[in-house]
């Protein structure tokens, strides 16, 4: 286990492990700590000028991402590490959060603090500022592990993974893309024996019949629910796979994880400390609580996410945001902007969008319809309409007709899931 | 006919992804090798069970994953309330 309070920047980090010994795995083949170390440094001969506190990365692809994480870690204040999604470019360059005192810290040689952004609540992307070393905390030394990148190395899940990878002692497999094809073709490539991936993508690899051909030792879920279906069936696929789903978010890092195979968690970890990480539940929500590394005192996340205490089991299971976000197999879809782009539809007088539990993706996106003309061919035409102007993924899978939409007390849409 | 609706729902899903739809969809075509990815399976799903109330991926949750169009018809088809028995 690596002492993460005096966590060295990445490039250190890599140069201290043997030389020769392969530390990421691209579709070029193996990468040596000297290949990385070498292309680092020629990234940073670019850009000699290290008095600008704050770089901003820009996702690429996903080998010259990693490089340059590894590159300018530790030579900058702060890295912004920027979705190719992120549809705000302001935040590029100037983030509405406030500033970390080690920001100030002179340039040369630093703790980067890393900025990473979520989805966000309303649709707008958030910026959450991370200690590596925090970021680095849940890291297990497991030298002989080959890890698959299949998250953003940009995003959350990503950078755990990569930390995981590169400061455990393993290696990261990076795929060309993000793309399914693709990681899976790197996956067997390079023999690799451990997958972080949500549930959806799980489902996909078995649903592919590649997992026929991978050996994994390690199986991680994370990023929406883990159900009981997709866990028993990795366990029975993979009986030698150590089998975990994991609780993390862009704002709390990695929260805790699951070992037992079932679905949810005990409730006995309600109300009890877990390595760091507290747990209550407040009017149905989680919220996680964390002591950071040096910081003093807990502080509590409200999640957003709806739980609740199956006591005949004593298990706390997920039961969906808050908020009403749906996750569509890992892509958070906010159910209002689906509803505006229904009502921008002629004929729809009004309509309600929420989320119905689908065995492949979590959920799938059901659109309840109030319309002044006949259904007729109109759920081609919306089909249409949504998909001119909504990503595939937020395009409703079903539509209802119904004469109106059930309210509230409070006259309010209900989107109470069906 | 179950069968013939997911037949038409597999075409309408390909052509909507812009994938060609092949002329003869076979019981043991694969869905990657055809093209139709986990959205364009999720939404068929879906529909099935909205037009039917079928869930056979429902309340037993110890159910496999189909990778062929013969296994997603083999499931539907055992799951139909006049089905003869398995």
């Amino acid at each position: 286990m690596i002492e993460v309070s005096r966590m060295p920047r990445l490039l250190d980090y890599l140069k201290a492990r043997q030389s020769g010994e392969v530390v990421l795995w691209a579709e070029s083949g193996p990468w040596t700590v000297e290949d990385i170390v070498s292309a680092a440094e020629s990234i940073l001969a670019e850009k000699p000028d290290f008095s600008g506190r704050v770089v901003a990365l820009t996702e690429r692809d996903p080998l010259s991402d990693l490089l340059r994480l590894i590159a300018f870690d530790g030579r900058y204040a702060e890295l912004r590490l920027l979705p190719r999604d992120m549809d705000n470019p302001s935040l590029a360059t100037d983030p509405e959060t406030p500033e970390h005192p080690c920001a100030q810290e002179q340039a040369g040689v630093h703790e980067s603090q890393w900025l990473l952004f979520s989805s966000g609540t309303t649709g707008q992307p958030k910026a959450i500022r991370h200690r590596s070393k925090d970021l680095a905390k849940s890291v297990r030394h497991r030298p002989a592990s080959r890890w698959l990148l299949t998250y953003s190395a940009y995003r959350m899940a990503g950078v755990l993974v990569t930390l995981q990878a590169i400061l455990g002692g393993g290696v990261l497999c990076v795929p060309r893309t993000y793309e399914f094809d693709d990681v899976v073709r790197i996956a067997v490539d390079s023999g690799v024996d451990a997958i972080s991936a949500t549930p959806a993508w799980w489902r996909r690899l078995i649903m592919s019949g590649e997992d026929d051909r991978l050996t994994l030792r390690e199986i991680t879920l994370g990023g929406e629910i883990a159900d009981q279906a997709i866990l028993d069936e990795l366990a029975r696929r993979f009986p030698d796979a150590q089998l975990r789903h994991i609780y993390a978010s862009t704002e709390l890092g990695a929260g805790f994880v699951v070992r037992d195979g079932r679905a949810g968690f005990p409730a006995e970890w309600l109300g009890s400390d877990l390595a760091g990480v507290s747990l209550e539940m407040v009017d149905g929500e989680l919220f996680v609580g964390q002591q950071p590394i040096s910081g003093e005192g807990i502080r509590w996340h409200a999640t957003g996410d709806l739980i609740a205490v199956d006591s005949s089991e004593a298990r706390c299971r997920f039961l969906g945001r808050k908020d009403g976000v749906i996750n569509v197999g890992g892509h958070k879809v906010h159910p209002e902007k689906i509803e505006q782009v229904l009502l921008s539809a002629p004929g729809i007088e009004d309509c309600v969008v929420y989320g119905k539990r689908s065995p492949v993706l979590g959920e799938v996106i059901v659109a309840e319809v109030v319309s002044t003309v006949g259904r007729g061919d109109l759920s081609r035409y919306l089909e249409d309409h949504c998909r001119l102007h909504l990503d595939r993924r937020e395009c409703p899978a079903v539509y209802r007709f119904v004469e109106r939409l059930q309210m509230t007390s409070t006259g309010k849409r209900r989107r109470d899931r069906v | 006919m179950i069968r013939q609706r997911i037949m038409d729902l597999i075409r309408e899903q390909l052509r909507e992804a812009g994938v060609s739809v092949p002329e003869e969809l076979t019981p043991s075509a694969r869905f990657t090798s055809i093209g139709l990815d986990s959205l364009a399976f999720a939404v068929i799903i879906a529909r099935l069970e909205e037009e039917t109330g079928l869930d056979p991926f429902g309340a037993d949750g110890a159910m496999t994953l189909p990778r062929t169009i013969g296994e997603l018809i083999r499931l539907y088809d055992r799951s139909e309330p006049n089905a003869p028995p398995a």
